[in-house]
């Protein structure tokens, strides 16, 4: 089965983000004192600086906004996958995703694209973007 | 803010590099990063005329160093009064230079001693390196797993950026690579020293788009150090004075994540450059010689966009007349760099523009240099830069 990704010692204030991954959605901090949304999680809403706040689960859409295709094989697990795609995704309500683009058109800034959580080689859940 | 700004102006001229150090730089040292570092500070502390035992601060550099207190009981420090960590990669060497002009300046201690050294082309990559560091942790948590291991991958989105708003090419970024290498001809001390083209840029393999074998910096081995002491101290040393006219550090927004960046194509140094500048009281045309941090083509670039030289956007044109090679209106990076010397973390570059300005390079000098700048470029873009003075500036 595929587990959700994420570093050995990861933060507990991630947690609400990694199990929205196991949900096949994405889930983002949003501050209870001013609202703002923020991701990749953290102690204080860097506008207010309140420690409060809860998850919400936005639209996966979004747009390409840079990317780079990786041909070098920089780690012997991942060779099969090489070359690959990582596309810096901006989320249409205002955070950023970076995932592998599998699509079939060219990637290009700017090309709408919409977000899956797929197992990657070592079979954790990671962002996987598709053209629109 | 200005009664800052009036403090800045103070320390101007305050503080010095009397002496530099540098191990051979290799692939394969079979020395550990410890002995490393230590050559290098001993060579520095001799180059400076001074003994051992006249250091009473420490600062080293990078993940492999020895803690000062190593320094202490192999150098036969009897009283260190200063040490601090600066934990910002490729800035490391400019931040630590700015801590050590203070240090000295405000009377804190003497004689500060910079050092680094590593063992990295025989020890682990940087792909493995930069997990371990806790300023890559969002790195660690959200991108490791998605494929994105190495640096070069980290940066690479913001070159793409940067070519699909501005028109930068690969062809720009080769002038880089070839102008760097051909510096690096005339250096003994660089690892690569075999001249390329444009061509060989284009022919050499991809490693992730835009940045191809030639556009990324070498994992080297080896040890560099410098000693920072007091202008008027300075005077009664061997070497002739080399000032600290102008420094300072920047910090990109979401410094620990270039995906959340909102502007990929800037780094930490645009919000240092100006404030350097002000501190030194040089323009930009004043600067005859840069030493920029080079981990990739597309590093360099940016910075001298970054640092003013030219409006955001317009980098790649700017240095296709030529000016950064031997001859040019800004030689830059005149050791070869990150890219063809050895990537000691920066800590080349500044040992490099002290030696420029000291005007014995030989081969490599370029001629009558007064006043150049040293940057650095650490982890996702956190930024540093210094402006040194040599003798017979007016």
């Amino acid at each position: 089965m595929a587990s959700s990704g994420g570093a050995p010692g990861m933060d507990l204030i991630s947690q609400g983000y990694w199990d929205g991954v196991t949900r096949n959605e994405l889930v983002v901090q949003q501050c209870d004192g001013c609202g703002r949304l923020r991701h990749y999680p953290q102690h204080l809403c860097p506008g207010c600086q309140s420690s409060g706040c809860h998850h919400v689960s936005i639209a996966k859409s979004g747009t390409v906004h840079s990317w780079t295709i990786s041909e070098h094989n920089f780690d012997t697990e991942i060779v099969q996958d090489v070359p690959y795609t990582l596309a810096t995704v901006d989320i249409c309500e205002g955070v950023r995703v970076l995932g592998r683009y599998v699509g079939i058109d060219e990637i290009r800034m700017g090309l709408s694209v919409i977000l899956t959580f797929e197992p990657n080689h070592r079979g954790n859940l990671i962002p996987v973007f598709r053209s629109t | 803010m200005r009664e800052a700004a009036e403090r800045r102006q103070w320390l101007r001229g305050q503080a010095a590099v009397v002496g530099v150090g540098e191990t051979d730089y290799s692939r394969n040292s079979d020395k550990g990063a410890v002995e490393l570092q230590f050559e290098a500070s001993l060579k520095a502390i001799d180059d400076a005329g001074l003994s051992p035992r006249d250091i009473d601060g420490i600062i080293p550099i990078g993940i492999t160093g020895a803690p000062v207190e190593d320094y202490i009981i192999n150098f036969g420090i009897p009283d260190l009064r200063y040490s601090a960590v600066i934990p910002h990669g490729g800035a490391s060497g400019i931040g630590a230079l700015q801590a050590a002009t203070a240090a000295v300046a405000s009377g804190i201690c003497s004689n500060v001693l910079v050092t680094s050294g590593r063992n990295v082309s025989s020890g682990a990559r940087a792909g493995a390196r930069i997990h371990q560091m806790p300023q890559f942790h969002l790195v660690t948590e959200f991108e490791r797993e998605v494929g994105a291991i190495a640096p070069a991958q980290l940066y690479a989105p913001m070159a793409r950026r940067h070519m699909e708003l501005f028109g930068t090419t690969s062809e720009h970024l080769a002038e880089i690579a070839v102008s760097t290498r051909d510096h690096a001809t005339r250096n003994p001390a660089a690892i690569m020293r075999k001249p390329i083209s444009a061509a060989d840029h284009a022919a050499s393999r991809m490693i992730t788009d835009p940045f191809r074998l030639l556009d990324c910096s070498l994992e080297s081995d080896g040890g560099a150090a410098f000693v920072v002491t007091s202008a008027e101290r300075a005077k009664d040393l061997r070497h002739p004075l080399i000032e600290i006219l102008g420094i300072a550090m920047g910090h990109p927004d979401s410094p620990n994540s270039i995906t959340q960046r909102e502007i990929l194509t800037s780094v930490g140094i645009a919000k240092a450059a100006q404030i350097a500048f002000d501190m030194a009281q040089v323009s930009r045309s004043e600067i005859q010689i840069a030493e920029i941090y080079d981990c990739f083509t597309f590093v360099v670039l940016c910075q001298i966009e970054d640092l003013g030289f030219c409006a955001k956007g317009e980098g790649g044109e700017f240095i296709m007349d030529g000016k950064l090679r031997k001859g040019g209106s800004l030689p830059t990076n005149t050791h070869g760099g990150l890219l063809s010397q050895a990537h000691m973390l920066g800590m080349n570059h500044i040992v490099e523009l002290v030696r420029q300005l000291r005007g014995h390079e030989g081969e490599r000098q370029v001629p009558g240099v007064r006043t150049g700048l040293a940057t650095g470029y650490g982890d996702m873009g956190d930024g540093g830069v210094v402006i040194m003075g040599g003798p017979g500036r007016g």
